[in-house]
C-alpha cells in the first residue's frame, strides 16, 4: 500500500471516529461507554537516511491515528479496544472482553520492525527465495582475469572489476519485521477452577546482513532472507482453594511450540568463478566453487508440560513445588557437504545419514518453602534443578568441505551438548518494623558440564541486605553479595588443548570464563528521600567485580559500576519538574597468546586487551499547565553518550590500541496542549533528535575493502551514519 | 545415638511447624455489610470501581471468592461503618487498609484470589522477599489503568520498573538495545514481576529457554552446537543493552577471543594496523562464522556453513 492510500485511510478512520464518538455514548446509556483517540498529521525530515531513527518503529509521515482506546460495558459484559500507530509498521491493536468473571478473552496484534540499513548496495539478485545470483558475465570476467599475469595484477583486476560492479549495484533495504498475533481465553467454570488457553503466531520476514565466505580473508556479505514463523499453543488448568487461612493451588500446563523456516537454505554465487574447481589450500582467497550453499536455521519443535503445587498453612508456611519436562526436536534434512561439482571426494564419502534426528529432553524442578518462624522473621529454603539432556545420536563424518572449496579428510564427530544446573539456598529475613529489615542468603550453585573443560563446578554465594526507613520518606538500602565458583570433586579442569589430528591447536590452560573459577563481589547502595508528594530524590550505585584468579588466558577480570541520580519536584500543582542521571561502566581485561600454524607456548607472544564500555545518560523534563487548565506545555530532553576504549598491549610492546569509539544520541520533545472543548484538545509537537557515531569499524563500511591484495571482502555498505531529525505534529485528542 | 538425635531433631522441627501453622484464633466481631454500605461514604472510589475489572468479581462471586467487592479485600466492614468516619473511634480501624500494612500482609490479601497463573510463584519471588507489595505497581480502585491493562499505575511498564531498578536505565538507553524504548517490548515480556521458577524472575526455566521463546530459530538442537550458546545466551549478549552491535557484551573479535586461542587467526592480536583488513571490520569474526548459534550443515563444524 502506498503512502497516499495509507494517508487517506488514516484520515478516513479519524473522521469516522470523530463523527461516531458521541454516538457510542448515546447508544450505551446507563452503562460504561467511553474512550479516546488521537489523530493528526505529522511531518519529519532527516539529514541522512540512517535507519537507526526508525530502528524499531515507523515515524509516521502525513495523517495518522496515533492511538485509540474504547471501553464499553453493560451488566456482565465489558469490551475494551485499544491501539497505537494503527496501519503503520509498528502498529499494536488489542481487544479484551470480559463476561463477568467467568470468561475473559484477549486478542492482540503487534508489529515490531527492525530496520537495519537503508543504504546497502548489492550486485546480487534474489531470483527465488534464498537464491542469490550474480550476472554470469561478471563471474566469467573475474575468472578469466585470474588466468594470467602476476598475483598482484590478478588482484588488481579483480578489485577494479568488482568496484565498478558495486558502484552500479542496486540499493536494497535491510531489515525485517516481526508480526505477532496472540489470543488468550480464560474460563472460570466453577469456584476455584480456571482454564486458560493461549496461542500465538509470530511471523518474521525481511532480510539481515549475513557473512558468506568462500575462503579465508575473503568474506562476502550477502543477506539472510528471512521468512519464518513460530506457532505456540499452551493450555493450562488451575485449581485454587482457600479455606480458613490455609490455601492450595495446583496448576497443570502443557504446550507445543513449532518453528518453521520457509527459506531453509541460502545459495549464493561466487564472484570469482563461472565454473567449479577445487583449491588445494584452505587458505585461498576465495576460488573454488561457482556458488556456495549454507543451511539456514532448521525447523524445530518443542513439546512441554509442567505441574505446580502451592500450599499455604495459615500465614506461617508457604510451600511451592514445580516439575516440568520438555522435549526439543529437530529433524531437517541435511544438505550435501557441498554444491561444488569439482570435488571428487564427494562421490566417495557419502553422508552418514539423512538428518541430525536431534532430540533434547529438559527436566526442571523447583521446591520452595517459606516459613514465618516469628511474626517478623521468615526462613525460606529453595532448590532448583535444570537438566538439559541431549539424546541425539552422534554422527561420524569422514571429513568436510571447507567453505565449498576443498575436501578436508579429517573425521568429525558431532556430539550434542548437555548440562545440568542446580541451585539450593536458604534466605532469612527479619523485619521487626517498617523502619528496619535485614535479610541474608546462603546459596550453593552446582554446574555439571560433561562436554566442557570444567566438568563440575560449585559456587557458594553469600548475600546480605539491609533496608532502613528511619523517618517518613526515607528509604536506604544496602546489599553485599559474594560468590566463589570453584572446581567440584570429580570435575577437574580437563583441557590440554584441542587436538586436530595430532596437532595441538588451542592454547593449553585457556579457561573459558563462563565456567572458570571466579570470585564475584557485588555491592549495592541506594538512598531515596521523598519528604512529601511534592518532591522526591534518589541516588544509588552498584559495583560488581569478577575475578578469574586462576586463569592465565582468556577473561581475567571484569568490573561493572553503575550510578544513578533521580529528582522529581512539583513546586506548584500546575508545574512538575524531573531530572535523572545514569552512569554505567563495564571494564574487562583479557589475555591470549599468538600462534601461527602450530601453537606457541611461550609468553613472548602474550597480549592483553583492556576494554571499557561506558554509558552516561541524562534527562530533564517539565510539565506545566496554565491557570484554568486551557493551555499546557511539556518538554523532555534525553541524552545518551556511550564512549568505549580498546587498550591493547603485548609482550613485544608493538601493539597499537584501537581508536576509541563513541555513540551519542540526544533528543528533545516539546508539546503544547490547548483544551478546545471539554472533551477535545489540540496538541502541537516538535521533536528533534541527533545521532553521532564515531566508530571506525561501522561508520564507513565500504563496498569492497581493502583495495589491495587478495584478502578483500565485499560488504553491503551498511554504514552507520550521523543524522539530525526534526519532527512536527499537529494532533487532535478527543475523549468521549 | 546419632540416629536418635536426628530423629529428635526432625520431630522437634515437625512439632514447631505444626504449632506455627495452626490457624490463628478468630478475632473481632465485624460482619459483612456489602459494598453499598461502603459507597455511602466512599462514593468516588465506589463509582470508579464500578467500571474496574475487579467489579466483575461481584457479578460472578460464586466462582471467585466467598467475599467480593470492597470487603473482599478490606475485610468485614460493619464495625468500620458504625464508626461513621470518626477516626478516633476504635471501630474505625477494624478494616484492613492495604497501604498501611506490611507488604507481605497486603500482598497476601491479593493472593487470596490471585494464586495461580502469573502469580503462582509470588511467594518465592525476589519482589516478595524485598518488601514489594502488589499495590506498589497496581492501582486497585481506579476505573481504568493508564497502561490499559493489569490496573497498572503507569502507562509504560518499563518506566515503573526503572523507578526501583534505576541501574538498568542507562543500559536500556544504549545504542544497541531491544525495542523497549520504542514500546515494542517491556521488561515484563522477559521478566514476570510476580515471580517465576527461573533466576531473576525470568519467564523461562533458563535464560536460553526464555530467549528462544521468541528467537525460535536459535532453539536447535543443531548438528554442530556452540556450547555457550546452548547453555546461556547471556554469556555473549547483554539483553538490557550495550555499546556493541547485537547487544553483545564486548567488541568483536575480543569477545570471541575471551574463549578462543586456537592456532592462527583466533589467537592473533588484532590491533590498529589490522583495521585495513576485514577481521576487525563490520561484524568481525561473524563476517565468516555467521552460523555462530549452531549449524545443521554437514560441513558446518566451524559455523561457516
Amino acid at each position: 500500500m502506498n503512502r497516499k492510500h495509507r494517508t487517506a485511510r488514516g484520515l478516513a478512520m479519524g473522521l469516522v471516529m470523530l463523527v461516531a464518538a458521541p454516538g457510542f455514548v448515546g447508544a450505551a446509556e446507563k452503562s460504561v461507554a467511553e474512550g479516546n483517540f488521537t489523530v493528526g498529521t505529522q511531518w519529519w525530515d532527516q539529514s541522512q537516511p540512517e535507519a537507526k531513527y526508525e530502528e524499531y518503529r515507523e515515524v509516521p509521515q502525513g495523517t495518522f491515528l496515533r492511538d485509540f482506546s474504547f471501553r464499553q460495558g453493560e451488566k456482565r459484559h465489558l469490551l475494551r479496544l485499544s491501539g497505537t500507530n494503527v496501519f503503520k509498521n509498528d502498529q499494536s491493536v488489542a481487544m479484551a472482553y470480559w463476561n463477568g468473571s467467568k470468561v475473559r478473552l484477549d486478542v492482540d496484534y503487534n508489529q515490531i520492525p527492525h530496520n537495519i540499513s537503508s543504504i546497502t548496495r548489492t550486485p546480487y539478485a534474489e531470483v527465488s527465495p534464498g537464491v542469490l545470483t550474480l550476472p554470469d558475465t561478471l563471474q566469467a570476467t573475474n575468472q578469466s582475469n585470474q588466468s594470467f599475469g602476476t598475483t598482484a595484477q590478478k588482484d588488481a583486476r579483480y578489485v577494479a572489476t568488482m568496484r565498478d560492479a558495486l558502484l552500479n549495484a542496486r540499493r536494497i533495504g535491510m531489515g525485517f519485521r516481526t508480526d505477532i498475533a496472540r489470543a488468550r481465553l480464560r474460563v472460570r467454570p466453577a469456584a476455584g477452577w480456571q482454564y486458560e488457553m493461549k496461542g500465538s503466531r509470530r511471523n518474521r520476514s525481511g532480510a539481515k546482513p549475513y557473512g558468506a565466505p568462500f575462503g579465508f580473508n575473503s568474506a562476502i556479505e550477502v543477506w539472510e532472507p528471512i521468512s519464518q514463523s513460530m506457532l505456540d499453543a499452551t493450555a493450562r488448568l488451575s485449581y485454587q482453594r482457600v479455606k480458613e487461612k490455609n490455601g492450595m493451588s495446583l496448576q497443570f500446563t502443557g504446550g507445543v511450540s513449532a518453528f518453521d523456516n520457509k527459506i531453509d537454505k541460502l545459495v549464493w554465487d561466487n564472484p570469482k568463478r563461472i565454473s567449479d574447481s577445487t583449491y588445494a589450500s584452505a587458505y585461498s582467497p576465495g576460488d573454488g566453487s561457482v556458488r556456495g550453499q549454507m543451511d539456514l536455521y532448521p525447523d524445530n519443535r518443542s513439546v512441554y508440560g509442567n505441574v505446580a503445587l502451592g500450599l499455604t498453612f495459615g500465614t506461617k508456611v508457604a510451600l511451592n513445588a514445580t516439575g516440568g519436562i520438555a522435549q526439543n526436536t529437530q529433524n531437517d534434512p541435511w544438505l550435501p557437504y557441498s554444491v561444488n561439482t569439482a570435488i571428487a571426494q564427494l562421490d566417495s564419502f557419502p553422508l552418514p545419514g539423512t538428518n541430525t534426528d536431534a532430540k533434547v529432553t529438559i527436566t526442571n524442578a523447583s521446591l520452595n518453602m517459606a516459613w514465618r518462624v516469628m511474626p517478623d522473621a521468615t526462613l525460606n529454603g529453595r532448590y532448583r534443578l535444570y537438566d538439559y539432556k541431549n539424546k541425539t545420536e552422534e554422527h561420524i563424518f569422514d571429513g568436510y568441505v571447507r567453505m565449498d572449496q576443498v575436501w578436508e579428510p579429517f573425521q568429525e564427530i558431532s556430539e550434542g551438548v548437555e548440562y545440568k544446573d542446580q541451585t539450593a539456598g536458604v534466605d532469612a529475613d527479619w523485619s521487626p518494623n517498617r523502619k528496619f529489615s535485614v535479610a541474608g542468603t546462603v546459596e550453593q550453585v552446582m554446574l555439571d558440564r560433561p562436554d566442557r573443560e570444567y566438568k563440575k563446578t560449585k559456587e557458594l554465594v553469600l548475600q546480605g541486605t539491609v533496608h532502613l526507613r528511619p523517618a517518613t520518606g526515607w528509604h536506604m538500602k544496602g546489599r553485599v553479595r559474594h560468590g566463589n565458583r570453584e572446581e567440584r570433586s570429580g570435575g577437574e579442569f580437563d583441557s590440554t588443548g584441542y587436538l586436530d589430528g595430532s596437532t595441538l591447536i588451542e592454547q593449553p590452560g585457556m579457561k573459558k570464563f563462563d565456567l572458570a573459577p571466579r570470585v564475584r563481589d557485588r555491592y549495592e547502595a541506594s538512598i531515596a528521600y521523598s519528604p512529601s508528594e511534592k518532591w522526591s530524590f534518589s541516588v544509588g550505585g552498584t559495583s560488581l567485580k569478577d575475578d578469574y584468579e586462576g586463569s592465565e588466558l582468556g577473561l581475567l577480570e571484569e568490573k561493572e559500576q553503575t550510578g544513578t541520580i533521580g529528582v522529581e519536584f512539583q513546586p506548584m500543582d500546575r508545574l512538575q519538574l524531573m531530572g535523572s542521571l545514569g552512569w554505567l561502566k563495564n571494564e574487562t581485561f583479557q589475555a591470549s597468546r599468538e600462534s601461527g600454524a602450530t601453537v606457541v607456548l611461550s609468553d613472548t607472544t602474550r597480549w592483553t586487551a583492556d576494554l571499557t564500555d561506558e554509558t552516561v545518560t541524562w534527562s530533564a523534563g517539565f510539565a506545566w499547565s496554565a491557570p484554568g487548565g486551557k493551555w499546557g506545555l511539556s518538554g523532555l530532553f534525553d541524552a545518551n553518550r556511550a564512549p568505549s576504549t580498546y587498550d591493547l598491549a603485548n609482550f613485544k610492546n608493538t601493539a597499537v590500541s584501537l581508536p576509541s569509539t563513541e555513540y551519542r544520541r540526544q533528543s528533545a520533545t516539546v508539546e503544547v496542549r490547548y483544551q478546545l472543548l471539554s472533551s477535545t484538545s489540540l496538541l502541537g509537537e516538535w521533536a528533534w533528535e541527533q545521532y553521532d557515531v564515531n566508530d571506525i569499524s561501522t561508520e564507513d563500511v565500504p563496498l569492497i575493502f581493502p583495495l589491495t591484495g587478495s584478502s578483500n571482502a565485499i560488504f553491503l555498505g551498511d554504514s552507520v551514519l550521523d543524522y539530525r531529525a526534526h519532527r512536527v505534529a499537529l494532533l487532535l485528542r478527543r475523549t468521549f | 545415638m546419632r540416629r536418635r538425635r536426628m530423629l529428635l531433631f526432625v520431630l522437634a522441627g515437625c512439632a514447631l511447624l505444626a504449632w506455627s501453622a495452626a490457624p490463628a484464633a478468630a478475632q473481632g466481631t465485624p460482619t459483612y455489610v456489602g459494598s453499598e454500605a461502603c459507597a455511602k461514604c466512599h462514593e468516588e472510589v465506589a463509582d470508579a470501581f464500578q467500571s474496574n475489572a475487579h467489579h466483575m468479581a461481584e457479578i460472578d462471586k460464586e466462582v471467585v471468592a466467598e467475599h467480593v467487592g470492597c470487603e473482599g479485600c478490606h475485610g468485614a466492614g460493619s464495625e468500620h461503618a458504625a464508626a461513621e468516619g470518626d477516626e478516633s473511634d476504635p471501630r474505625f480501624k477494624t478494616i484492613k487498609v492495604l497501604s498501611k500494612m506490611k507488604p507481605a500482609e497486603s500482598s497476601a490479601v491479593c493472593q487470596s484470589c490471585h494464586r495461580v497463573g502469573e502469580q503462582m510463584h509470588w511467594d518465592q519471588s525476589a519482589h516478595a522477599r524485598n518488601d514489594v507489595a502488589c499495590s506498589d505497581c497496581h492501582s486497585i480502585h481506579e476505573a481504568k489503568s493508564p497502561a490499559g491493562k493489569g490496573l497498572l499505575k503507569q502507562a509504560i511498564i518499563t518506566n515503573m520498573c526503572v523507578k526501583c531498578h534505576e541501574e538498568k536505565k542507562a543500559a536500556l538507553s544504549n545504542t544497541a538495545h531491544m525495542p523497549i524504548r520504542e514500546g515494542g517490548m517491556s521488561c515484563a515480556d522477559c521478566h514476570n514481576p510476580h515471580g517465576s521458577t527461573g533466576g531473576a524472575m525470568i519467564r523461562g526455566t533458563s535464560n536460553t529457554d526464555l530467549c528462544v521463546s521468541c528467537h525460535g530459530d536459535k532453539r536447535g538442537p543443531f548438528l554442530w552446537e556452540h556450547a555457550p550458546v546452548r547453555e546461556d545466551c547471556v554469556a555473549c549478549h547483554q539483553p538490557h543493552g550495550s555499546n556493541n552491535d547485537k547487544v553483545l557484551a564486548g567488541k568483536r573479535p575480543y569477545l570471541c577471543q575471551r574463549c578462543h586461542s586456537y592456532t592462527r587467526h583466533p589467537s592473533t592480536l588484532y590491533d590498529r594496523p589490522d583495521l585495513v583488513g576485514n577481521r576487525l571490520f563490520n561484524r568481525s569474526c561473524t563476517n565468516c562464522h555467521s552460523q555462530i548459534h549452531g549449524s545443521n550443515h554437514p560441513s558446518g563444524k566451524f559455523f561457516l556453513r
